[in-house]
């Protein structure tokens, strides 16, 4: 886990990684909102509008049963 | 779920037009009421906010309002039709925000259509609305490699964050991978030695509760693979890992 000390070291470091770097990325996923909100930065592709949606919904159904609904 | 255009006219023509008003939040009825809501009373809580800015969202409602701004250029997929016909859209908008997170909303259509415009009119009305406290959000990234994971974070809200910032970036980022059932090896890189990253650093190794390990580093002490092995001369000896 690497913590940057800016926001755009940190995207720098992830568009190499992901694009010439050939990484497979998810994201972004936002971090402490109060309901699983995440917002797919312009140009997604479909993948990536799936695998968020998919962790979206895991969230919700993990934060529904932790309330015991 | 079918409904013609019909019905959607209906819909915003009947009863009040529109779909959203302002509302008071406090009893109104008496003459008393209007004293405290107004003159005079209301220079009690402006005269604590002169005093100490932040307690504007103690008596006001600013920390719950947004501005919905929008000068009709690019509206849905509607495109360019104008201030006029975007407000049914914003004040749609409201409505979201108001039912599914209890946010109020106030549409503001701006009558210009250079983007300068707009920003700087969005500048000026900063001390209207609330917005989000950054402090507690940050955005993650998940890398799938072919021998490991990496998270990177934060590579979606804070800007430029402090040392305080930092920290909560790296505990939202911990408590994501154990939430996902992977205990984290935490390293809070930077590029020189000192700054923000190092007073985060003491923030995140007294945190509850605690990472694996952490420590201000270079990317060569600190990756994964040579995790424990080689320490930047100047971060001081974290715990070692138990990765």
């Amino acid at each position: 886990m690497l913590i940057f000390p800016n926001l755009n070291a940190a995207n720098i470091a992830c568009k190499l990684m992901a694009r010439p770097g050939g990484a497979e990325a998810f994201g972004p996923i936002l971090l402490g909102m109060a309901h699983p909100v995440h917002a797919l930065q312009r140009g997604s592709e479909a993948a990536e509008a799936a695998s968020l949606t998919a962790l979206a919904v895991v969230d919700a159904q993990s934060r529904a049963a932790a309330r015991g609904e | 779920m079918s409904y013609s255009r019909q019905d959607a006219l209906d819909y915003h023509s009947s009863g009040r037009r529109g779909k959203v008003a302002v509302v008071p939040t406090k009893p109104a009825g008496t003459r008393r009421d209007l004293s405290l809501a107004y003159s005079p009373g209301v220079a009690g809580p402006c005269r604590e906010i002169a005093d100490r800015p932040w307690d504007v969202f103690r008596y006001t409602a600013r920390g719950n309002l947004a501005a919905m701004v929008a000068n009709g250029t690019a509206v849905l997929g509607l495109g360019d039709i104008g201030t006029l016909a975007a407000r049914p859209v914003m004040e749609g908008k409201g409505v979201l925000f108001k039912r599914i997170a209890g946010i109020d909303v106030f549409d503001l259509e701006v009558g210009s259509k250079d983007p300068d415009d707009v920003i700087r009119f969005c500048e000026l009305l900063e001390p209207t609305v609330g917005g989000i406290n950054l402090e507690e959000v940050a955005g993650l990234y998940i890398m799938v490699l072919e021998r490991e994971i990496l998270f990177f974070a934060d590579t979606t809200v804070n800007i430029d964050p402090d040392a305080g910032t930092l920290a909560a970036i790296a505990r939202l980022a911990a408590g994501f991978a154990r939430w996902l059932g992977i205990e984290p090896r935490v390293a809070m890189l930077s590029f020189s030695s000192f700054g923000s990253v190092r007073r985060a650093t003491a923030v995140v190794k007294a945190a509850d509760p605690p990472c694996t390990w952490t420590g201000r580093c270079r990317w060569r002490s600190r990756s994964p693979r040579t995790c424990g092995r080689t320490r930047t001369r100047s971060a001081p000896s974290p715990a070692p890992p138990t990765c």
